[in-house]
Parts: C-alpha cells; sequence; structure tokens
C-alpha cells in the first residue's frame, strides 16, 4: 500500500521534472516562432515573451525573398550529394558484402574509420586541395566534399542491409543470366527501398544542416542556408523577425522530412542493428 | 541434353579440404543424387557444377566442354535451391521469367514457356503472386518452374525438399521424379536424405568428408555397400554392427559375437572371397533390421545356427512393422519383425538371422570383404 503511494508521488515528481525539462528545451522554438511572426516594431526586449498582438507575414515575405538563393543552393547541394553518396554507398555496399575481397575485414574498418574524422581536423589540408583543383568555391566542389564524407555512413549502412540478402538469391540470378551489374541493376537496387530511405534521410539532414565546410569552401553566390542564414544575424541592427522566419524556413525541410519519414528512419536502422 | 564429367576435381577453402579429388561421370538424362551427412561436400560439389564456386584443381566438362573458367550463365544449367531463392520483388511470373528476359527471349516465346511450365505445375493461377504470399510448397513449385522455363542442359537441385514439412516432401519427391521422365533431362540433386536418395535416383553418390565413397544404382548400393559409412548411411533403421571374430569350422565359416556363433552361409562365404584371409581375427559384421527375424514366425525350416536368444529393450510398433531392440551380452542390434510377434521388452526372445544377407567389414579400413 504504501509502497503503491510512494510510487504514486515519484510518478508525479519525475512528470513535474519532465515537463520542466521540455519547456526549458521548447523556450528557443517558442522564441523564434513568436518572434518571426511579429511586425518589426513589435519587438523589443520587454515584450520578447508576448505573443504576437497580430500575426505578421512580412518576416517571411522578406526572408523567402532574401533568402531564395542561398535555400536553392541548399536544395541543390543537398539533393544531389545526397543522392550520389547514396548510389556509391549501395554500390561499396554490394560489393563489400557480397563479393569475396581480400583484406575486406581490414578495408572496412578504415572506411567506417572517416565517420570520426572531426571536419576541423582537415579543413586546412581540404582548403587547399580545393583551390589546387579548382574546385574551390562552387557548389559541385561542396557536393564533393560531402559525397566523400558521405561514403562511410553510407557504405556501412548499405552493406549491412545487404549482408541479410541471402547469396542463394544473387546465384540464382547469376545462372539466371545477369553479371555484375544485371544482379545490381535488377536484384540489389529494387530491394533497397529501406536503406535508401534511411540513408537519404541521414545524408540530406546532415548536409542541410552542415556549415563549417559551406562557410569555408563556398563563394557567396554558392551559400547554402546555413551560412546565409548566419551571416545576416552577425550583421547590424536588423529586424529580428526576419532571421527568425530565415531559421524556420532553414530548418522546415529536414523537420518535414522527418515527420513524414521518420518512422521508416527507426525502423530502418533497427533492422540493422537488430539482424546485423 | 548433356552429361556431365568431374575429373579429379579439388575444392579448397583456406586449409580446409571441401571436396577431395572427385572423379564422377554423370550421364546424359541420369537422375543422380550426391548424398551424404552435412559438410561431407556434396553442396559444394554441386556448386561447382554450377560456376558459384571456383574449382581447385581438376577439371568439370559439361556435354564435353570444360567449363572450369564459364560464368554460371553460359553453362547451360538451371539450378533449384534449398531455400527456393526466389526474387522477393518479382510476382510468380517475372520470377519463372527473369532468365529469358535476361536472354533476350521474344515476349511470346517467354509467355508461352511460363505459362506452360505453370501448367505442369498447377501454379497458374499464382503467377501474379509475390514469392511472400506462397506457401512453401508453392514457393518450391515455383522454383522448379524457373528452372523449367529455361529448359536447360542439366539441372541443379540443391536440397529442395528439405524445407518441407514431411507429408508434402513425399508428394514433391513423386512429382520431381515424375518430372525428371517427363523432361528427360540430366539431373544433379544434392540430398542429406538417403530415403529421397534411394527412391529418386537412377544412382547415388555417396559422399563423406569430401570424398566419394561409393557410386551405384541405388539397390547395389544397399545390398552391396563397400563400406562401413555407406552401410550405415543408406537405409533407415540403419543396418546393424556387431564386432566379431571370424572362425572356420570344417568348410563352414562362422562369426563369433562370444555369446552367439553363427554360420555365414556358403554361397555368402562365396562371395566373400577374400575371408579366409580373416579367419581367427576381428572383423565388424553388419545385417540389415530385415534380415532378422522372428524365429517363431519363419516361415522358413528353422536352422540352428542361423539363430541367437537375446534380451528385448524396446519395442516400437510402426503399424505395418514392430521395430525391435535387441541386447545381447555387449552387443545390440534392431530388428523390423512382423507385427504379430510375441517379442515383449524385458524378455529373452529368438531372432533368426538370414545368414545369406551378412555384411563382413575389416576392422581397421572399415572396407567391406568382398
Amino acid at each position: 500500500m504504501t509502497s503503491l503511494k510512494f510510487r504514486r508521488i515519484t510518478d508525479v515528481l519525475a512528470l513535474i521534472l519532465a515537463l520542466s525539462l521540455a519547456i526549458v528545451y521548447l523556450v528557443p522554438i517558442y522564441m523564434t516562432v513568436i518572434t518571426s511572426l511579429k511586425a518589426p516594431e513589435e519587438i523589443s526586449f520587454m515584450t520578447a515573451w508576448q505573443l504576437p498582438s497580430e500575426i505578421n507575414w512580412q518576416g517571411y515575405a522578406a526572408a523567402l525573398q532574401k533568402f531564395a538563393p542561398s535555400l536553392k543552393n541548399s536544395f541543390m547541394l543537398a539533393i544531389s550529394a545526397t543522392l550520389i553518396s547514396a548510389v556509391m554507398g549501395s554500390l561499396n555496399g554490394f560489393v563489400l558484402s557480397k563479393y569475396p575481397i581480400p583484406g575486406v575485414n581490414v578495408m572496412m574498418p578504415l572506411i567506417v574509420f572517416g565517420m570520426f574524422i572531426p571536419y576541423q581536423s582537415i579543413l586546412v589540408p581540404l582548403f587547399q586541395f580545393m583551390q589546387k583543383t579548382g574546385l574551390y568555391g562552387g557548389l559541385p566542389g561542396l557536393i564533393l566534399v560531402h559525397v566523400v564524407y558521405g561514403l562511410p555512413i553510407t557504405t556501412l549502412l548499405f552493406r549491412s542491409f545487404y549482408q541479410e540478402i541471402p547469396d542463394e538469391l544473387l546465384g540464382a540470378a547469376s545462372i539466371d543470366g545477369a553479371d555484375f551489374f544485371g544482379i545490381f541493376r535488377y536484384l540489389i537496387l529494387p530491394l533497397s527501398g529501406p536503406p535508401f530511405l534511411v540513408v537519404s534521410i541521414w545524408q540530406f539532414t546532415q548536409i542541410w544542416n552542415e556549415f563549417l565546410f559551406a562557410v569555408t569552401l563556398a563563394r557567396p553566390n554558392a551559400q547554402p542556408i546555413t551560412v546565409a542564414l548566419a551571416n545576416l544575424a552577425g550583421g547590424q541592427a536588423v529586424s529580428w523577425n526576419l532571421p527568425m522566419a530565415g531559421s524556420i524556413l532553414a530548418a522546415l525541410p529536414t523537420v518535414v522530412i522527418y515527420v513524414l519519414l521518420g518512422r521508416y528512419f527507426v525502423r530502418g536502422l533497427l533492422a540493422g542493428a537488430l539482424k546485423g | 541434353m548433356a552429361g556431365v564429367t568431374l575429373q579429379n576435381v579439388t575444392k579448397r577453402f583456406g586449409n580446409v579440404v571441401a571436396v577431395n579429388n572427385a572423379t564422377l561421370e554423370v550421364k546424359d538424362r541420369e537422375f543422380i543424387v550426391l548424398v551424404g551427412p552435412s559438410g561431407c561436400g556434396k553442396s559444394t560439389t554441386l556448386r561447382m557444377v554450377a560456376g558459384l564456386e571456383e574449382i581447385t584443381e581438376g577439371t568439370i566438362l559439361i556435354d564435353d566442354t570444360v567449363v572450369n573458367d564459364v560464368p554460371p550463365k553460359d553453362r547451360d544449367i538451371a539450378m533449384v535451391f534449398q531455400n527456393y531463392a526466389l526474387y522477393p520483388h518479382m510476382d510468380v511470373y517475372n520470377n519463372m521469367a527473369f532468365g529469358l528476359k535476361l536472354r533476350k527471349f521474344p515476349k511470346l516465346q517467354i509467355d508461352q514457356r511460363v505459362k506452360e511450365a505453370a501448367r505442369l505445375l498447377g501454379i497458374e493461377n499464382l503467377l501474379d503472386r509475390k514469392p511472400k504470399a506462397l506457401s512453401g510448397g508453392q514457393r518450391q513449385r515455383v522454383a522448379v518452374g524457373r528452372a523449367i522455363v529455361r529448359e536447360p542442359k542439366v539441372f541443379l537441385m540443391d536440397e529442395p525438399l528439405s524445407n518441407l514439412d514431411a507429408k508434402l516432401r513425399v508428394q514433391m519427391r513423386a512429382e520431381l521424379a515424375k518430372l525428371h521422365n517427363r523432361l528427360q533431362t540430366t539431373i544433379i540433386y544434392v540430398t542429406h536424405d538417403q530415403t529421397e536418395a534411394m527412391t529418386m535416383g537412377d544412382r547415388i553418390v555417396v559422399m563423406r568428408d569430401g570424398f566419394i565413397q561409393q557410386v551405384g544404382a541405388p539397390l547395389e548400393i544397399y545390398n552391396e555397400p563397400n563400406s562401413v559409412f555407406v552401410a550405415g548411411f543408406i537405409g533407415s533403421p540403419a543396418m546393424n554392427f556387431m564386432d566379431v571374430v571370424v572362425r572356420k569350422d570344417g568348410d563352414n565359416y562362422i562369426v563369433d559375437g562370444g555369446a552367439f556363433k553363427l554360420t555365414i552361409d556358403p554361397a555368402r562365404a562365396a562371395q566373400l572371397r577374400n575371408l579366409e584371409r580373416y579367419v581367427n581375427k576381428e572383423v565388424i559384421f553388419g545385417i540389415r533390421p530385415e534380415d532378422i527375424e522372428d524365429a517363431e514366425l519363419a516361415d522358413e525350416q528353422l536352422i540352428d545356427t542361423s539363430i541367437m536368444t537375446a534380451t528385448v529393450d524396446v519395442t516400437e510398433p510402426m503399424g505395418a512393422e514392430v521395430f525391435a531392440y535387441f541386447s545381447i551380452a555387449n552387443h545390440s542390434f534392431v530388428a523390423r519383425l512382423n507385427p504379430i510377434t510375441t517379442a515383449t521388452p524385458g524378455q529373452e526372445h529368438r531372432v533368426m538371422l538370414d545368414m545369406s544377407k551378412i555384411h563382413i567389414f575389416d576392422k581397421d579400413t572399415e572396407a567391406a570383404i568382398a
């Protein structure tokens, strides 16, 4: 009896703690949303917490106009780098899981090691490399960097998934007349929906949110949204509704993707984790 | 239609020899069964014929052409796998048509062949289903159908029935045998099940530890096994083995098990030409369960020199027969008795051995004495 009562009290305490932590966590989002919807003259320190007296979309209109080029850059960067790194990761994973490659047990950890190299540590040589090869400044160079940096994780995820495909299936296909690319095209790719989804969500989010490479390697006309936003925030007195609206615009694509596809992501990751 | 020839084929995985110097001639239109316990190299042999496994040493010929370096798709073979290996994203029709499509057959001909094979296998109503919506038996048929439509020179089957339940397995066994009669193709069939080997094969290849132990027609292998291993592997319940000493009494040879002395039928003894050399030596004496009868029910005249009295340990009534497990001194054996037997567990019972059907094996080499 007492233990039940005790449990109810601790349950309530835990709930209160969780709720207050959630509020702390949500405050910045609250501030961002309400500020983005205020008219510039309504924004002040004194009334920062208050809801807007009337909803003002002007910030969004201005942000859309101002950030249109960098949003376009971000989409081009994230979509092409995601696609390329996913396709290449899929090929890598296929070869590394299904063909007897000498030294694969050494090669795979080395590839995965690439995931753990901090961006900062290679920034200077990367910068020099990009300049020497003439790739510095533009979107193609940035895409290349993200593709290379994405290959370890995409290779790992695809390989884990492909290891679950029975070898007999490949044997059947090769007897049926498929060669290497035939097997990949007609058997492996059609079965790759789940890992493609997981890898795409992951890569898109990573690349969309990435800042350091973008700020170092892209000239202004190739800047993605993350850099453009930072530039604005660092600038002189601005009306705060604009950067707040910009932030929300910048966050929207990844949020939408997660809301729509997040459950597949969790399921896909689990499939690999439990079986692999 | 073609034969398959293996010449001194060896397969090594690192230090492990999976197949050791195998030589085998599979005749055109023959149904040959590779049988042996798991790890004996039968599947590896099949996969080498398919081209899914490289050959370490030796030569494989299909239709008199060396295929060692020919990729699987150009060997004109089709294979049925143990787990069926159906393409999960294709419906039944496309699973069967896939090989023909890759080979750029005209659409009309593909359609014809797929539908004909489907009719043959009774799966016409399943053509638009995905494999996951099929039962085990249906998947099995699709896998066979996929092999049939290609009309290959040689069918390779790797334990195709072992994932089916017992009843379905018996049914498919008969269907595959029928199919072979109809298609008149060479079939190499791998199984660990000696019943499948006995019932389906024109010839059986018994393998063990990478070596081919014996090749022959089912009854030939059953009646004249060349080693203790083959004798014990083929037949169910397995052949009984007892350590005995061969004695000679006048012109008669006697197996002396200590607790029993039985005279070998003179005609049989004459067949065992090397028996003389084993007189007064220990050998392994083998007799199949069905060659031991309840002496009370024997319709022949009782011959005292082929009768022993042993203790009944267990009886297993199977309906049409009774498996009775006996022991005598340190020997034990099983007999297939007529169900009306009065053998009762715990009691002694007289049994008569058919001494014209016995086997004698060398104690050291375990090879049959002939």
